[in-house]
């Protein structure tokens, strides 16, 4: 567990669920280091890193609101629970604003000077697994498929088309993308562990609610 | 694992999602078969970490090069060149060390076309490595960008600071970069030349010109010749 899980559970242990509203910062912190993809898929779609954090804080209000009214269960996937919450958020948000973010790459130029030297030293981690995953690839192709699928967003079928592929060997190197980024962020520190962390998280929320 | 057809389905559906391109029951039905799959939000952290390394490297300007490949599989030919290239830079690299004391030059702007930017801090935790490098496949400035670890850094300070390969005595090392202040965001800036470095670990050593203690960071730095093949 890295110490800033650490310290988080040494915050919660004893105090009463009703309180642990406080801890709506901490937890959502946690959130944020322990699901940077899902983070920063928000910021994405949000094209506003405030408009993110609001969204964000605000799933996570109402997921402790609901854990401790025990309208949800702990036993749940609490992370999911926050990440679907505010992806539901920021889609009605979309919705009622009408915003349109029609140019992925403009999105891709907000800056991340916001932050912490921690999260940035993790994202230039990802990012350099990312390149290793795109070097190791086979064929020009096959990168290109990875980068229209989850940059440009362009559907399977539309990719296919483009390029000539099948949908067994799209799906196939997207499994052999995603299986090898796997083992690389596992091997660097960013994977399950990272994952098992928030599970102990969660694991003391319910310890506390039900004490 | 076996191979799953719905792991691209399931991220296209979370990409239509968000853009707006499902219908009011196709995204309650993807916000339940998320909710009965708590696995899916592991798998879609991976999907949406793939998205961001490919957006970060975009934003750097250096997806262009991560597409062209490792250039060191195109042809037997180039390889052939390389190994070439390989010995001739192993050579320079040796009479270098041998020219400058054992230290590595540092500059306080970049010479060459912005590599990569390598973030030098102490981590909370046992690992005694505060960064890793890549080697680009072509030459590149590498921007090293260092955090003090002393207790009272302040930013109307100056630094010191110096490179050099961990076996190096840091008696020797000669070429130190001076008056280096703290930027707004805590790090300290300096560029090193890639050819200059090989794979292997280096020391960074941080000092306050007005005072004796020095910090120092161990970073690893890796060939890209170690990225394994696809297939």
């Amino acid at each position: 567990m890295s110490v800033a899980a650490e310290q988080l559970v040494a915050e919660v242990r004893g105090v009463p669920a009703r309180f642990l509203s406080a801890r709506r910062e901490s937890f959502a912190n946690a959130l944020i280091r322990n699901y940077p993809g899902l983070t920063t898929l928000l910021q994405r779609h949000a094209g506003d890193l405030q408009l993110a954090k609001d969204i964000l804080h605000d799933a996570v209000i109402t997921t402790l609101t609901k854990l401790d009214a025990g309208t949800l269960s702990a036993s749940e996937d609490i992370a999911g629970y926050v990440f679907r919450t505010a992806l539901n958020h920021l889609r009605t948000h979309r919705r009622g604003e009408r915003l349109r973010i029609g140019d992925n790459a403009a999105v891709d130029e907000l800056a991340s000077d916001t932050a912490s030297p921690e999260d940035q030293s993790q994202s230039d981690a990802n990012t350099r697994a990312v390149r290793r995953v795109l070097h190791g690839l086979g064929s020009l192709r096959d990168r290109e498929v990875l980068v229209r699928f989850y940059l440009d967003e362009e559907s399977k079928q539309d990719i296919c088309a483009a390029l000539g592929l099948d949908e067994f060997g799209f799906n196939r190197v997207i499994f052999r993308a995603r299986e090898r980024l796997r083992r690389l962020l596992e091997n660097i520190g960013m994977g399950r562990a990272d994952l098992l962390t928030l599970v102990a998280i969660v694991s003391l929320l319910t310890l506390v609610r039900y004490s | 694992m076996a191979m799953t057809l719905s792991d691209t389905d399931r991220f296209e559906r979370l990409s239509r999602y968000l853009s707006g391109q499902l219908n009011d029951a196709d995204a309650a039905k993807f916000e339940g078969d998320w909710a009965r799959n708590p696995g899916w939000t592991a798998e879609l952290e991976l999907d949406a970490r793939f998205q961001a390394g490919l957006g970060e490297l975009r934003r750097r300007g250096q997806l262009e090069t991560a597409m062209r490949g490792p250039w060191w599989v195109k042809s037997l030919r180039v390889l052939a060149m390389a190994a070439s290239v390989a010995g001739i830079g192993i050579a320079l690299w040796t009479w270098q060390l041998a020219g400058h004391a054992g230290g590595l030059p540092l500059t306080t702007t970049a010479t060459l076309m912005l590599g990569d930017s390598v973030a030098v801090m102490r981590l909370r935790g046992a690992s005694p490595v505060s960064g890793v490098l890549e080697l680009p496949a072509e030459p590149r400035s590498i921007e090293l960008r260092v955090m003090p670890d002393v207790s009272q850094a302040l930013s109307g300070d100056a630094y010191s600071m110096s490179l050099a390969a961990t076996n190096t005595d840091a008696s020797t090392v000669a070429s130190t970069l001076k008056e280096l202040a703290i930027g707004k965001d805590g790090f300290i800036r300096a560029y090193v030349d890639s050819r200059n470095l090989k794979a292997g670990r280096y020391r960074i050593t941080l000092r306050r010109e007005d005072s004796r203690e020095a910090d120092e960071f161990l970073i690893l730095v890796s060939s890209p010749a170690a990225i394994p093949h696809a297939d």
